[in-house]
């Protein structure tokens, strides 16, 4: 945050105000999905949380029982976030494995359909999958057979909380806090 | 003294300016996350696909409850009599009351949920619930019908057994009809012959 004076003390005062909130990132705020290699070398895809490329029925976004707790205990402290930011990790070995090479220079921008490339399906969720399977395997009469077929995905969402002094806009610096964050 | 008026003293100035020029067509910011959280759904209610052997079973089994639902009701409402120990099997002990209420639940049941998953195509952590529970109750209702069968299954079998073993050609009949040795030297030894070649038999 070093030569942003106005994030700096917008940091310092909500610390004051919620010290339970983790330390912010620094980022630009985006407006589309975003492509980008961290340090490590892990791509991501990030973007506002209202075009989460990641979505359940009815475009409703998919949340584990404990982190949509978590997130309720979070709202109830009323810290005024001004954008909520979802950031999913991706497989490089997947279908963003043919944009690395340009993804090393610059962060890409991407359309809402490419993210939802990206990022595939929403992983079955291993007891409705273990449940569907002790069915399956109740009609063909074979127990051990019970198939689990929930994957066991390792990449991780994560959700930001996005405050900035004025209203985020498109490449404008803001304070990133991480709200929440779980593996599929 | 309210909470969100304490609150409001509480936030410090700098981030009420910056709020002070919110756009104001965007959620507001104190509910950002309220907003999203109703917007968002736990994961065990995403949808996952059902495989396509389970989906046939219990559309199959709707037409099965259906039908066995209709001799029931016949039975309750003393339209057909239910005499006999295939009858007694099948409503288990004239339990056909009961049956038919496991199998009208079923079928209420596996109807109210065709539309939720999509025709038993895909499915949450709740309708597998159900599914599960429509199904136990189909499977009670049928239960005399399997005993019927697995009776009739064990009758076949025997019958089969008894129909075979009756059939069967005896086992002296097939030594008998056994090919001859070519060899002749197997005569002598069937006699009790003795090995010594040209020796006379003892009477």
């Amino acid at each position: 945050m070093l030569g942003h004076p106005q994030l700096s003390e917008l940091s310092v005062q909500i610390k004051q105000s919620w010290p339970s909130l983790p330390p912010p990132l620094t980022l630009e705020w985006t407006e589309r999905p975003l492509v980008s290699v961290d340090r490590s070398g892990i791509p991501w895809i990030i973007g506002p949380a209202e075009q989460d490329p990641l979505p359940g029925s009815r475009g409703r976004t998919v949340i584990p029982r404990k982190q949509r707790a978590r997130l309720k205990r979070i709202a109830e402290l009323g810290v005024p976030f001004q954008r909520l930011a979802i950031a999913h990790e991706l497989d490089p070995e997947g279908p963003v494995g043919k944009l690395l090479p340009a993804l090393r220079t610059s962060p890409q921008p991407c359309t809402n359909e490419v993210a939802r490339e990206l990022v595939g399906d929403v992983p079955a969720h291993p007891g409705v999958t273990r449940a569907v399977g002790v069915l399956d395997a109740a009609v063909r009469g074979a127990t051990s057979a019970v198939a689990i077929n929930a994957i066991v995905n390792a990449l991780d969402p994560i959700i930001f909380g996005i405050i900035a002094p004025t209203p985020p806009q498109d490449r404008q610096l803001c304070l990133w806090y991480p709200l929440v964050a779980w593996r599929w | 003294m309210d909470t969100a008026s304490v609150r409001t003293k509480l936030v410090p100035h700098a981030i009420r300016r910056a709020f002070g020029r919110y756009d104001h067509r965007q959620p507001s910011s104190s509910g950002v996350v309220s907003e999203f959280i109703e917007r968002s759904m736990p994961w065990s209610r995403a949808r996952i696909p059902m495989p396509g052997r389970l989906r046939w079973a219990l559309w199959a089994l709707i037409l099965v409850e259906f039908a066995w639902g209709i001799w029931l009701a016949t039975i309750v409402s003393g339209g057909s009599p239910c005499q006999g120990s295939i009858c007694m099997v099948a409503t288990l002990r004239h339990h056909a009351a009961a049956l038919l209420a496991c199998g009208v639940f079923c079928i209420a049941g596996l109807l109210g949920l065709i539309p939720t998953t999509r025709g038993f195509s895909k499915c949450n952590g709740t309708e597998v619930i159900g599914l599960a529970l429509t199904s136990a109750a189909g499977g009670a209702s049928l239960l005399g019908v399997a005993a019927v069968m697995i009776g009739a299954l064990i009758i076949l079998i025997v019958v089969t057994t008894f129909v075979l073993a009756l059939t069967a050609t005896p086992r002296r009949e097939t030594d008998d009809a056994r090919p001859r040795t070519p060899f002749p030297l197997a005569p002598a030894k069937r006699a009790g012959a003795s090995t010594t070649l040209g020796a006379e038999r003892p009477d």
